[in-house]
């Protein structure tokens, strides 16, 4: 698990990456709802112009090209089986399924634009100013900061189960991972008591304490 | 189980983002009012438990893997509602940090994840727990998860993404699969967290 | 003038397990007392008493006030507690979130708050890291956040649970001399004799649930009879 997954590019200095994160929300909530209303006729001559636009945003926020792409791709697996079935179930299947890849694709591709240029913070804070539930906006940062101290958790007791059972392997695995995750909920729930001792001692009444 | 952005209509998009908005806002009206301080953190690092246990592949046979979903899991845990919020979280975060599923769909998406799983796998759970807690749990978290399929199924449908009767029978047969490992997964956890700290299993349900 | 007066505590854990019985002790204001023992003595749950994170039985005084539900929010304004993982004391994404949170709640503006992150962070040695995810320090560099933190709030006392732990002679030495620096009361609970011995006036040692002794670092830290029968040895720089 790459550490640095998210936040590894939001921190560059660019006039993208200046734009209030507020317009660059919206913008995308915007194109990706255009992407979704539009019908199949117009989206095939508006996909190009509407690419075309991306990639020069691409190209200002200096995000390295290789790594939007990769983000992107993570859509293939989504969009194969449903291509595969239509081609073979609907009439028209193939064209629609072109469209179908035209609108997913490009919304993809502006969201990973988004987390690419939009630290994390500020996107919470954005939406805190929208007046998204504070209790949300606690879970959700909570989740940031430990969903990969609990990943490196479970990776070390994974890793220390396969040396002991020379390789995974057998119908006990199923047995034992639960075992891991029944750990890893334990632990979780202990450090969940830990950090509220140190939120109590900077004041935290129960009201939040989200700037 | 994650609908990315361009896979749904816009009248299918209304309908779920409209259920899940609602009961997000019950919800948080709820919460807010009667839970503990000491729960914000929980269902913080809960959040990340979820998200943290989605990520592990249970190898089953013929190289093929199973994933939890984790949302019926986390509702027996800390109560439907708890439960909710947090698979909700895990919905969002999820769109944003790996693009599994999308922006325009995550009312969609919350609806398959934490409205149906999350909140009607529990109340699934509650008809049988008083008798059978274990095996509530597995029916619970099976049905969870084959319910959720279908639905989501329903929605591409609607949508005209899918064609009607192989997108039905294609999603079903591949989340019986899922739904059974879901079950025994939540089940064999729940054990395990019984057998070590049972005090987890008493914990307020809200 | 005392700060913290402690009078015949005791609590027991929810298991049964009794901590410490009927201990009492004074500290000065200034004062820096270095809590030892061996393991499971009970000294962190002694630093847990004093910020009001346990129910134990008995009368903790401090500044003046006897410390109740009622005013534990008002106590803990004057405390600052450095806990022994700093994955558990910075809990928010980033660097910036976690030493500002809590400020408002002691009054400050939203430029002073600014203002108090910037300097904190430049006496901790971390100019420019407001925005680091607390997640991608080394374990060096989040001990000092926490210090950071702990400094921001400007308290009265300072309580530091096992501070240089797992950290390198070079950390090591850098926190001690932030620990230094701070000129309020301190309480520092650490299996670091050295360190105990090189910023703490007065040791008290915490055995089998009592006071085992109290008194000035020198004279403690260097009687080896009374270390080693608390499964403890002499610091090397009184050897």
């Amino acid at each position: 698990m790459r550490h640095s997954f998210w936040d590894h590019f939001s921190g560059l200095d660019t006039p993208v990456h200046r734009l209030s994160p507020g317009v660059k929300i919206l913008f995308v909530i915007l194109l990706v709802l255009i992407l979704t209303i539009l019908p199949g006729d117009y989206i095939s001559f508006s996909a190009l112009p509407l690419l075309l636009l991306l990639i020069i945003i691409l190209i200002f926020s200096r995000v390295p090209v290789k790594h939007v792409v990769k983000r992107t791709l993570v859509i293939l697996p989504l969009i194969i089986p449903v291509i595969v079935l239509n081609s073979i179930f609907m009439e028209s299947g193939l064209s629609h399924s072109l469209i179908l890849s035209v609108r997913s694709f490009l919304s993809i591709f502006s969201l990973v634009l988004l987390v690419s240029v939009t630290r994390f913070s500020d996107i919470m804070k954005t939406l805190s100013r929208w007046h998204f539930p504070r209790i949300m906006i606690m879970i959700l940062s909570f989740m940031y900061r430990y969903f990969f101290l609990l990943t490196g958790e479970m990776e070390k007791m994974i890793r220390a189960v396969k040396l002991r059972s020379g390789g995974t392997g057998g119908s006990g695995i199923f047995k034992i991972y639960s075992q891991i995750l029944a750990i890893l909920f334990i632990k979780s729930y202990e450090r969940a008591e830990r950090v509220y001792h140190a939120m109590l001692m900077r004041g935290y009444d129960g009201n939040g304490g989200l700037q | 189980m994650h609908i990315p952005d361009g896979f749904l209509s816009l009248p299918v998009l209304i309908s779920t983002s409209a259920v899940s908005a609602s009961l997000l806002y019950i919800s948080v009206k709820k919460l807010d009012k009667e839970i503990r301080p000491e729960r914000i953190p929980l269902m913080g690092l809960s959040a990340a438990f979820v998200f943290t246990a989605q990520l592990l592949s249970f190898p089953v046979f013929g190289g093929t893997s199973v994933h939890l979903t984790g949302a019926v899991l986390i509702s027996i845990l800390l109560g439907p509602l708890s439960g909710f919020l947090i698979t909700t979280s895990a919905v969002l975060l999820q769109a944003f940090l790996f693009q599994h599923g999308g922006i325009i769909t995550a009312g969609a998406n919350i609806m398959n994840i934490a409205v149906i799983q999350a909140v009607l796998g529990y109340y699934i759970f509650k008809i049988f727990s008083n008798k059978l807690y274990i095996s509530g749990a597995f029916i619970a978290a099976f049905s969870a998860v084959f319910i959720a399929a279908a639905i989501c199924a329903v929605e591409l449908i609607v949508s005209g993404t899918i064609p009607l009767k192989a997108g039905m029978i294609a999603m079903l047969s591949s989340h019986l699969f899922a739904g059974v490992g879901e079950g025994f997964i939540t089940v064999l956890i729940l054990g395990m967290i019984k057998k070590l700290k049972p005090g987890l299993l008493e914990l307020k349900k809200i | 003038m005392t700060i913290v007066e402690v009078k015949n505590i005791s609590y027991t854990y929810p298991d049964g397990i009794e901590v410490f019985k009927n201990i009492s002790f004074k500290v000065a204001e200034g004062e820096s007392l270095g809590i030892i023992g061996p393991n499971g003595a009970g000294k962190t749950t002694l630093l847990l008493a004093l910020s009001g994170l346990i129910n134990n039985s008995g009368e903790i005084i401090i500044n003046g006030e006897i410390k109740s539900e009622k005013n534990i929010n008002d106590i803990r304004k004057k405390i600052s507690f450095v806990f022994q993982n700093p994955d558990d004391q910075l809990f928010m994404p980033h660097v910036e979130e976690d030493i500002s949170f809590g400020l408002n709640k002691l009054g400050y503006s939203e430029e002073e708050i600014n203002d108090i992150v910037k300097k904190s962070l430049n006496s901790a040695g971390l100019d420019g890291f407001e925005l680091r995810s607390s997640h991608h320090l080394s374990l060096g560099q989040k001990k000092r956040v926490c210090l950071a933190a702990a400094f921001a709030r400007s308290p009265e006392i300072l309580l530091l649970d096992e501070p240089s732990n797992e950290l390198d002679p070079g950390g090591r030495k850098e926190l001690a001399g932030l620990i230094q620096d701070f000129k309020g009361t301190k309480l520092i609970v650490s299996h670091d004799l050295n360190m105990i011995g090189e910023i703490c006036d007065n040791v008290m040692i915490l055995n089998n649930s009592i006071i085992k002794a109290i008194g000035g670092s020198k004279k403690i830290l260097s009687d080896k009879n009374l270390m080693e029968s608390n499964s403890l040895e002499v610091p090397y720089i009184y050897r």
